[in-house]
């Protein structure tokens, strides 16, 4: 068996790289361990928003995309809050609650406006080489592009960048609901609170990245993904757990499967997490100390745990009853986010999680997946039965208190505890994008100085995970990004 | 004095505050032959780099406590050891355990492998290599608390170039010691210091520098920068070590304040400025609080800037958009101070003795989640229940602190928020309660502590507020994160000592290069006042 390039993991990241280096002529087998291709997009991860529009054009998807629905953020007093990407008709309902609010949230989507698009660019290009064998031109071209913002938006920028979230939020809005919605998807993948500096930083990086979502969700873009493999001539190969990659005086020559069977290609890129690729899958011996010692040094302390629930009626929240929300996230409070990191960094159960909840309607039934963000893979207990079933009481007993009826409505609830969902999707400390979010951790740092140009010191071998630029939930980048670097452009 | 005593008299320029900042700027001023006067608000010179005599026969370092970063060449340029200064290098840093004979740290490298071996042989032998890199990360960075810092708004030739420059120099460090720094600048503590250590015990006291003066914990990112520190102080020229001013760090100010005077600067005690006079945009003078009026066309502040610009100046002589940034730089107090006056030594239970190990300081940071915990409390509004304390012990060092036989205790105490839930002016009834916290916590490594306490002075960062005049009690004069350093320090444009009104400088650790009793921004703003013939 032989191929011109061997992709290792068909989630999403794999077969968007994989589909491109065989739109180029290129003959690729993806290997997957699972008996499906996906990843977290099948199962794990809910919104699809994040999805490059590079991509789907690159790729020629034939997806169906949309602006996504607003956002719901009940509350036990008071009517809750509706926000979508209309701004104007969020204004309208944020003024309701906080007058000078409404004007701050549209000069504040005024203000993203200008900035996002420069970071997006940041995101959709290689990150420029920064180490010292290379020309100093990139990286001040970079710099002059940060520079056309104009010299008040850019020092907002490197004001707010480094600072917590919580105080952005807390300058800008006077309604902590408001707050606690507009910045919880800051803490994303990330080991950090609201309170957490930096964490404007992660904020904006989310943004950037945010746009229209599939519709059917990060399901209906796996499949679209494998169709658009096949179709250009990808052999797709579930159930093949790749135990090395073997190289041969130092270069890739392919790789072998858990059966024994050797797979042959001259290139390899691994889209599974950077860490476990170069301290797992390579043979110790041949591999560069520095690369292993970025290697380890990558931090992934998973925080995220899912509760399915099967419903006979919608989610039906009792500060607006009669109405029905797509996409719920609890949390009144910044505080509220915090008080749950606080469980995170003690390695303890949180005991009222925030929630973060989409449902929907399937074949006459109503399903809800809801995300906990604040369960520590790292339990200091370990995660066994008992625990696992407390988080699952504890995130109903969350809902619930937003749902009065919930246990009339509720037919059925399965938990994935943080040590499910790194067993289930080979996840190592159970965190979705192979590596944190965090200032060291992203940009030229991410994986590692060596290779976060998707290139590695071993010729031949190429990371494309979420592990690597620019990271981020389900969005495709990285994979794109490391095909190109394996094409050379 | 009234206005009587400076009618005849022009001044060059007018100090505001007599902090180590404000002498420094008055010295270096009056060195180069201009006529200074500084105004003090307080009976005691320094503001809060001060020695008191609180109790009678103890003396106590009210506020700031050990010395390090003050630059050396200020202590050149200003002959600081002819008028007085000498500092008591500290010995050890020593974190008592509940269990176990603690940890202590020694100059000694030999011996400090030793103390860590005991809880983690691997650890031990990474120390040293720690060190080492640390030090050479802190070469790179001391030029820049040296030098004024790069503008990148600017685009004037000489501005890119600094910038230039200092992208130049930060490739000349290589992959790796490029790499560690920008982790040092962004990570925590914490996650930055299990890169190399494992053990929780030797962690903790070391994540404890990034955390002082600041409202994050020692996990947070961006505390990891302030370990250089520790690499980077220098006293008598030999790096890395904290020293104890003979004298408490009164001390220092003391030697400033008579290095000025020697120069020809005019210090005027109990004289507190209320207003900075501005007409048309420029500085004519200061009004005392007694309503004396002092005339003067350059005036240089050495107090915190929101107290300088919103209340002294007023935000009706400022630009809308500089008033704008003041009102958002962040200036949370998160620290107190307790002061023992001890009739006779008290034990650590777990290592006895008044000899060398307590002859430095004494960090109460057991573990890692400790110090979190502590954190929390402040996070949610309340002082720590058991907090993180700095403790130093001056009578040890200095016989002089003390009567003979008794003690004085100086007890750095994090975290007490200026922002406690009640609201800070309920400060005052909440003294007590945390000042019984600090002792508590302190007895139980020190029994018998209770009973040898001959008086304690406890401050709030209210009352850091009410009587220094640090806002919100905030130790650096504002926060000393990222968003807030080099050139957004204090505001982004006007981080070069100059300010929105012509004829005020700003010369305190609200400006670059930042707190820590350096004397680097007033000794900065003094010569880019000369510089730009300012004065």
């Amino acid at each position: 068996m032989g191929a011109d390039v061997i992709v290792i993991g068909g989630g999403h990241n794999g077969l968007v790289a994989a589909a491109t280096l065989a739109r180029a002529g290129r003959k690729v087998v993806v290997l997957e361990r699972a008996e499906q291709a996906g990843g977290v997009a099948r199962g794990l991860l809910h919104d699809s928003e994040t999805l490059s529009p590079e991509v789907v054009k690159t790729l020629g998807l034939g997806l169906e995309l949309r602006t996504p629905p607003p956002v719901f953020a009940p509350q036990r007093q008071g009517r809750g809050l509706v926000v979508g990407a209309d701004d104007a008709a969020a204004a309208v309902e944020i003024a309701a609650h906080e007058v000078d609010d409404g004007q701050a949230w549209m000069d504040w989507r005024a203000f993203l406006g200008r900035v996002l698009p420069v970071a997006r660019a940041q995101l959709d290009a290689p990150v420029p080489d920064i180490r010292s064998d290379a020309s100093m031109w990139p990286l001040a071209r970079r710099a002059m592009a940060v520079r056309r913002l104009g010299k008040a938006d850019m020092m907002e920028l490197f004001r707010v960048g480094p600072a917590c979230v919580d105080d952005w939020m807390s300058e800008l809005f006077a309604n902590r609901l408001l707050r606690a919605l507009a910045l919880a998807p800051a803490l994303h993948g990330t080991w950090m609170g609201p309170r957490s500096p930096a964490s404007t930083a992660t904020l904006l990086l989310h943004l950037a990245q945010a746009g229209q979502e599939v519709v059917g969700g990060p399901e209906a873009l796996a499949d679209a993904l494998v169709e658009a493999c096949a179709s250009a001539g990808v052999e797709l190969t579930t159930g093949a757990d790749v135990a090395r990659i073997r190289l041969e005086s130092g270069k890739v020559v392919g790789v072998e499967l858990a059966d024994g069977t050797a797979v042959d290609a001259p290139v390899v890129l691994s889209a599974i997490g950077p860490r476990r690729t170069v301290l797992e899958l390579l043979d110790p011996m041949a591999t560069p100390v520095k690369l292993a010692a970025e290697a380890r040094r990558i931090r992934l302390r998973g925080r995220l745990a899912r509760v399915d629930l099967e419903l006979s009626a919608p989610l039906e929240f009792g500060c607006r009853p009669g109405e029905v929300f797509e996409r719920i996230r609890i949390a009144e409070d910044p505080l509220d986010l915090e008080r749950a990191f606080d469980h995170v960094k003690y390695r303890r159960l949180p005991t009222a999680p925030p929630l973060d909840i989409r449902q929907a309607e399937r074949d006459g039934a109503w399903y809800a997946s809801v995300l906990v963000r604040c369960a520590p893979f790292e339990l200091e207990v370990g995660w066994g039965e008992e625990p696992t079933g407390e988080l699952l009481a504890a995130t109903i007993g969350s809902l619930s208190r937003y749902v009065p009826d919930l246990h009339e409505r509720m037919t059925h609830g399965n938990i994935l505890s943080p040590a499910d969902v790194a067993e289930r999707w080979a996840l190592e400390g159970g965190h979705p994008m192979h590596g944190e979010l965090a200032l060291d951790q992203i940009g030229p740092m991410r994986p590692g100085l060596s290779t976060a140009r998707h290139a590695t010191p071993i010729p031949g071998l190429f990371l494309g995970s979420a592990g690597t630029h620019p990271g981020g939930a389900i969005s495709g980048r990285p994979g794109l990004l490391a095909a190109r670097a394996v094409l050379g452009k | 004095m009234s206005a009587l005593g400076t009618a005849g008299k022009a001044w060059d320029a007018i100090v505001v505050g007599g902090g180590h900042n404000g002498l420094t700027a008055a010295a270096y001023l009056a060195k180069a032959g201009r006529k200074v006067l500084v105004l003090e608000k307080r009976h005691v010179l320094g503001g809060v780099a001060c020695s008191e005599e609180v109790y009678p026969g103890f003396t106590y370092t009210v506020c700031s406590y050990v010395v390090s970063l003050l630059r050396p060449w200020i202590i050149r340029d200003l002959n600081l050891a002819q008028h007085g200064l000498r500092v008591i290098p500290l010995e050890a840093s020593f974190t008592p355990q509940a269990e176990g004979p603690g940890l202590c740290r020694w100059p000694d490298p030999d011996m400090t492998r030793r103390e860590i071996a005991r809880l983690s042989p691997r650890d031990a032998n990474v120390y040293p290599e720690f060190g080492r890199t640390m030090g050479r990360l802190a070469r790179f960075v001391k030029p820049m608390i040296d030098t004024p810092p790069p503008d990148p708004a600017s685009l004037r030739p000489s501005d890119l170039w600094q910038l230039l420059g200092l992208g130049r120099r930060f490739r000349e460090l290589g992959d790796d010691l490029a790499a560690l720094m920008f982790k040092l600048t962004t990570m925590g503590g914490v996650d930055f210091l299990k890169e190399w250590f494992e053990s929780d015990q030797l962690m903790a006291p070391m994540s404890c520098s990034g955390i002082i003066g600041t409202f994050l914990g020692v996990s947070s990112p961006g505390t990891a920068y302030v370990l250089l520190h520790h690499y980077m102080g220098e006293i008598d020229g030999s790096s890395r070590a904290w020293g104890f001013p003979v004298g408490g760090t009164g001390g220092i100010s003391e030697a400033i304040g008579r290095s000025a005077e020697a120069f020809g600067a005019e210090i005027r005690m109990e004289a507190p400025v209320a207003k900075i006079l501005v007409n048309g945009g420029k500085t004519t003078g200061v009004v005392l609080e007694n309503g004396d009026e002092i005339r003067g066309k350059t005036v240089v502040s050495g107090c915190e800037p929101t107290l300088t610009f919103l209340k002294m100046v007023g935000a009706d002589n400022l630009p809308a958009d500089f008033a704008g940034a003041l009102r958002k730089y962040k200036c949370r107090g998160s620290s107190g101070k307790v002061n023992l006056a001890l009739d006779r030594w008290v034990d650590f239970a777990c290592r006895p003795g008044d000899g060398p190990h307590v002859r430095g300081d004494v960090a109460i940071a057991p573990s890692i989640d400790y110090l979190e915990r502590a954190y929390d409390d402040a996070k949610y509004g309340d002082f720590s229940r058991r907090p993180y304390i700095n403790a130093v012990f001056p009578s040890l060092l200095d016989r002089s602190m003390a009567p003979p036989g008794k003690h004085v205790v100086s007890c750095f105490v994090q975290y007490a928020p200026y922002d406690i839930t009640e609201g800070p002016e309920h400060w005052p009834e909440k003294r007590d309660a945390f000042g019984d916290a600090v002792v508590d916590t302190l007895e139980e490594y020190m029994p018998g502590l209770k009973d040898a306490i001959l008086h304690r002075q406890v401050l709030t960062p209210w009352d850091m507020e009410q009587e220094f005049g640090l806002t919100e009690g905030n130790i650096f004069h504002g926060e000393l994160g990222l968003e807030q350093l080099m050139f957004q320090r204090p505001v982004a444009g006007w981080s070069r000592y100059r300010t929105p009104v012509k004829g005020l400088w700003l010369a305190a650790s609200g400006a670059h290069p930042g707190g820590g009793v350096m004397a680097g921004p007033g000794a900065l703003a003094a010569k880019a006042m000369l510089e730009a013939r300012a004065v």
